[in-house]
C-alpha cells in the first residue's frame, strides 16, 4: 500500500459527490423540460384531430420552438455543470499521479525535490481540509489562494456552507432549510435530525416573539408528521406555550437560551460535512497523531535528551505526543547528538571514559590539542581514553 | 500508481460519454428545431384563418409524435449514465481506502476541547513559519487560540526560498553575502550564482550572463568544475537556441527555470537551517510527514489481522510495528534496541559496552551473567557474544547515546 492509497480517498470522492449531485440535478432538468415538450406535442396532436385553423397550429408550432429552445439551453447548461464537476476530479486525479510517478521514478535530485514539493503542497491541502471542517472559513480561502490551491481543495464547495452558518448566526434559517431540502434523501438516510431541529428553533423563536397562536399554526402545519423519538421535543415545545417568555422552569428555559443557534452552527457543520466525507475525522489529526506516535521516543520527555528538530520534543507538539504509543523499535538507530548525522561504519561511534557516546566526525571535531571536553558533562579526557564501540 | 490509473480509467470513461451526449443532445435537438421552424413556415404561409387540411394535419401529428420522442429518449440516454458515474464512485471506494482513521483510534483524542487547542498552535506556528502571516492572522481570529509568536528567523528564510521558487535569486543572494564565511563549504553560493547567471541569460541575454559568470564564477571554479562547464555550455540553449534544436539531457536540468528554481530553494532552506541550527520542517509538518509513511504500513497490517486479540494491541503503548521513516523524516533520536534480546533500551535495561567494544542491554548481560555461572565453573567470567573475548560482568560499562 501507499501514501496515496491510503490518504486519498476523499480527494477524489468529495468532488465525485458533487458530479454525482450534478448528474441527479442535470437528470431533473432533462425530464422536467422533456415532460413540458411532451404536454407541447400532445396539445398539438389533439388540435390536429379537432376541426382548426392553420393559424392555431402555427402559433402551438411557435410555442413548440419556444420550449424545445429552452430545453436545448437548459440541457446543455446542466450536462456543461456535470462535465464541469468531472474535470475537478480529472485534475485531482492529475495531481496524485504526479507523486506516483516520481515515487516509481530512480531517485535524483530533481525527483526528490519534485516529490518534497508534492508533500508540502499535500500538507496545505490538509490545513485547508481542516480549516473548512471546522469552520474556519477565512483562513481556508486565504491559504487556498496564498498556494494558489482552490483546484484541490474543497473550498469552493464548502463557500455555500459558509453562506449558511453566517445565516444561522444570524438567527436566520432560510439557507439552512433549503439546503435540508436540496439533500433530502441523503439526509433521511443518514438519519439527520437537521430539519426538525430548525423546524423547532423556528417554533420557539414564533413564542419568544409571543405570536402563540401563529406558533400552533406552525406546530400543526410542521409537527404533525413527527418520526419516532421526536414526540418529547414536541411535547416540549408545547408546554412551552403555558409558560412566559422569560420562566426559570426547565426545560423550557434551556429551550430559549440563545446558544441553541450556536449549537445548530454546529449541527449544521457537522451534518454538512458527514454528507460529503465518508471519514469522520479530517486527515490532519489522523496524519499526526500517528506521526507523533512513530517519532515518539522515551528520550522526548527528559530535558536533558531533548532535540530541538524533533516534532514530539518541542512544545506544543510534546504535550500531545506524550499520550501517544511509542514507535516499536527491534533494530538500532543511533544518530550523534551533535552533528546529527547516523551512527554507523562511516561515522564510528565512540565512547568517553563517561559513557557518553559521540560520532567519530563530532570527536574530531570538538578535540583540541590531544584532549576533549564532554559537551555533556563538561569533564575533561585525553583523546587516548576515547574507545569504540560495536552496536550489532 | 495503480489506484490513479484504475480510477481515471472509469473517469475518462464517464467525461468521454458525457462530452458525446453533450454533442448529441445539441446536434439533436437543433435538428428538431429546425424541423418544427419549416413545419411553422409552411404552414404560416396560409392566410391564418384557413381551416387545416387532411395531409397537414397528417404532418403536424407526425411530427409532434417525432418531438415527444427524441426528448423522452433523450431524457432516458441520459439516465442510462447513472452505471458510469456510479461506477467512478465504486472505483474510487476500491482503489482508495475510506476509513483512514480506523488505525489510528487516538486522533479522536486530538480533537477534544483541551487537546484541540494545543494541536491549533501547533498549525498556527507552523503557518507563521511559512511566512504566510494574513493567513496566520486569521487562523488565530478564527480558531480563538491565544496569539503565536509571529515573527521568526525561519519566516524571512521562507521568503528568500519563496522568491528562489519563483526564479528571483536577488533575497538569497542577499542573505548568502551576510553569511558568506559560514558558507564557505556549501554549494549553496555557487547554486544561487548559477541561477542569476541563467536568469541574466534569459532575460538581458548571454552576454550579461557572460559577464556575470566572469565576475562570481572563478571563486568556485576549483569546487564545482563540472558544473560550472555545464551551466557555461547550458547557456549556448538559453534562448530557444534558433535551429540549435533540443538541448541535450544533460542540460535540460539546467534550463528549466522552475525546476532549477525550487531545487534551489529547497537548497537554501535545507544550508540556511542547518547553519542557523534550525529545523528544517516545523514540528507539525515533520510529524505529518511521519504519519503519512505510518499510514500506510499500518493499513497494510491492519489488512492481515483481523483477530480482535490483534486489534486490542492498537490501545497499547507501542505501535504494532517497526516503521522506517527514511532519510527524510525521523531519526531525530538515538535508540538503541539491544541484539540480543531485540528490546528497546530504557533507563532499566540501558546499554552497556562490553570491553571488546560490542554493546548489549543490561538485562541481556544479566541473563548472559548467570547462564556462564551454571554452565561453565570458570566463575563469573562471560564470552562476547559476537567475539571471542571473556570478561567478568561487571567489567561491562554503562554508556549514553543522548
Amino acid at each position: 500500500m501507499n501514501e496515496l492509497k491510503s490518504l486519498e480517498h476523499a480527494t477524489l470522492k468529495v468532488p465525485y459527490e458533487v458530479f454525482n449531485k450534478r448528474y441527479r440535478n442535470a437528470q431533473r432538468v432533462l425530464d422536467v423540460e422533456a415532460r413540458q415538450v411532451g404536454s407541447a406535442g400532445c396539445e398539438l396532436e389533439s388540435a390536429t384531430r379537432k376541426q382548426t385553423t392553420t393559424g392555431e397550429i402555427d402559433s402551438l408550432l411557435g410555442g413548440m420552438v419556444e420550449k424545445l429552445t429552452t430545453m436545448k439551453r437548459k440541457a446543455s447548461e446542466a450536462i456543461n455543470e456535470e462535465l464541469q464537476a468531472a474535470m475537478v476530479c480529472k485534475k485531482r486525479l492529475e495531481h496524485l499521479k504526479e507523486h506516483a510517478h516520481s515515487i516509481t521514478e530512480p531517485s535524483t535530485p530533481q525527483v526528490r525535490t519534485a516529490l518534497n514539493q508534492w508533500r508540502k503542497v499535500r500538507l496545505d491541502r490538509m490545513l485547508v481540509d481542516y480549516f473548512l471542517r471546522n469552520g474556519y472559513y477565512d483562513s481556508a480561502n486565504k491559504l487556498a489562494d496564498a498556494r494558489s490551491l482552490r483546484d484541490l481543495t474543497n473550498v469552493d464547495i464548502y463557500a455555500a456552507a459558509a453562506e449558511v452558518e453566517a445565516e444561522l448566526r444570524q438567527q436566520r434559517t432560510a439557507r439552512c432549510l433549503q439546503w435540508c431540502a436540496d439533500n433530502k434523501s441523503k439526509l433521511r438516510k443518514l438519519n439527520s435530525n437537521m430539519e426538525f431541529k430548525i423546524r423547532i428553533q423556528e417554533f420557539i423563536e414564533l413564542v419568544r416573539e409571543d405570536k402563540r397562536l401563529e406558533a400552533v399554526r406552525y406546530a400543526k402545519k410542521h409537527f404533525s408528521t413527527y418520526e419516532e423519538g421526536q414526540l418529547q421535543d414536541i411535547q416540549h415545545c408545547m408546554g412551552m406555550l403555558a409558560f412566559p417568555k422569560d420562566t426559570e422552569v426547565e426545560p423550557y428555559r434551556s429551550l430559549l437560551s440563545a446558544q441553541r443557534w450556536a449549537a445548530l452552527v454546529r449541527q449544521f457543520r457537522w451534518e454538512h460535512a458527514r454528507l460529503l466525507h465518508p471519514q469522520r475525522l479530517p486527515a490532519l489529526p489522523v496524519a499526526l497523531q500517528l506521526g507523533l506516535a512513530a517519532l515518539n521516543t522515551p528520550q522526548c520527555y527528559n530535558d536533558a535528551t531533548k532535540v530541538s528538530a524533533c516534532p514530539a520534543c518541542q512544545p506544543p507538539l510534546d504535550a500531545l505526543a506524550r499520550e501517544l504509543p511509542h514507535a516499536h523499535c527491534s533494530h538500532s538507530r543511533l544518530v550523534c547528538r551533535i552533528t546529527n548525522l547516523p551512527l554507523n561504519e562511516h561515522n564510528q561511534p565512540m565512547v568517553l571514559p563517561n559513557g557518553q557516546v559521540y560520532g567519530e566526525k563530532a570527536i574530531k571535531e570538538m578535540v583540541k590539542l590531544g584532549s576533549i571536553v564532554c559537551p555533556k558533562t563538561k569533564e575533561v579526557f585525553s583523546m587516548k581514553s576515547i574507545e569504540k564501540v560495536y552496536v550489532m | 500508481m495503480e489506484s490513479c490509473v484504475g480510477v481515471e480509467q472509469d473517469l475518462d470513461k464517464a467525461i468521454s460519454k458525457f462530452n458525446a451526449i453533450n454533442d448529441h443532445t445539441d446536434v439533436v435537438l437543433q435538428d428538431i428545431i429546425e424541423q418544427v421552424q419549416n413545419l411553422k413556415k409552411e404552414i404560416a404561409q396560409n392566410p391564418p384563418d384557413t381551416p387545416l387540411s387532411q395531409t397537414q394535419a397528417m404532418v403536424v401529428s407526425d411530427l409532434a409524435a417525432r418531438v415527444k420522442q427524441t426528448v423522452f429518449q433523450m431524457s432516458t440516454e441520459h439516465r442510462e449514465l447513472h452505471a458510469t458515474v456510479s461506477r467512478v464512485g465504486k472505483s474510487i471506494d476500491r482503489h482508495f481506502i475510506a476509513d483512514y482513521g480506523s488505525v489510528a483510534p487516538k486522533a479522536e483524542l486530538f480533537c477534544s476541547d483541551s487537546n484541540k487547542p494545543i494541536m491549533e498552535q501547533a498549525i498556527a506556528q507552523h503557518i507563521f513559519r511559512q511566512g504566510l502571516e494574513e493567513v496566520g492572522d486569521a487562523f488565530v481570529a478564527e480558531s480563538g487560540i491565544s496569539p503565536v509568536e509571529r515573527t521568526c528567523a525561519f519566516a524571512a528564510l521562507q521568503r528568500c526560498a519563496a522568491a528562489l521558487a519563483e526564479g528571483d535569486p536577488a533575497p538569497a543572494l542577499r542573505w548568502a553575502e551576510q553569511h558568506a564565511e559560514e558558507l564557505e563549504h556549501s554549494p549553496l553560493p555557487f547554486t544561487l550564482h548559477r541561477m542569476q547567471a541563467l536568469k541574466l541569460a534569459r532575460t538581458e541575454g548571454v552576454g550579461a550572463a557572460i559577464a556575470y559568470a566572469r565576475a562570481q564564477f572563478p571563486r568556485h571554479a576549483a569546487r564545482h568544475e563540472r558544473q560550472l562547464a555545464a551551466c557555461v555550455c547550458a547557456l549556448a540553449w538559453v534562448r530557444g537556441g534558433a535551429g540549435a534544436g533540443a538541448p541535450p539531457a544533460a542540460y535540460r536540468a539546467l534550463l528549466a527555470p522552475a525546476a532549477l528554481g525550487a531545487a534551489a530553494a529547497e537548497l537554501f532552506v535545507r544550508e540556511a537551517c542547518a547553519l542557523l541550527r534550525l529545523a528544517p520542517l516545523s514540528p507539525l509538518a515533520g510529524a505529518v510527514l511521519a504519519g503519512a509513511r505510518v499510514l500506510p504500513a499500518l493499513h497494510d497490517i491492519r489488512a492481515k489481522m483481523t483477530h480482535p486479540h490483534v486489534i486490542a494491541a492498537w490501545s497499547d503503548d507501542e505501535l504494532p510495528l517497526e516503521v522506517d521513516l527514511g532519510e527524510d523524516g525521523g531519526g531525530y533520536h538515538s535508540v538503541f534496541a539491544c541484539p540480543i534480546l531485540r528490546q528497546q533500551a530504557s533507563e532499566q535495561n540501558p546499554p552497556m559496552r562490553l570491553l571488546c567494544g560490542h554493546v548489549i542491554s543490561r538485562d541481556a548481560l544479566n541473563k548472559l551473567a548467570m547462564g556462564a555461572k551454571y554452565v561453565h565453573c570458570t566463575r563469573h567470567r562471560l564470552k562476547c557474544p559476537y567475539c571471542p573475548m571473556e570478561q567478568a560482568p561487571s567489567e561491562a560499562r554503562q554508556i549514553y547515546f543522548s
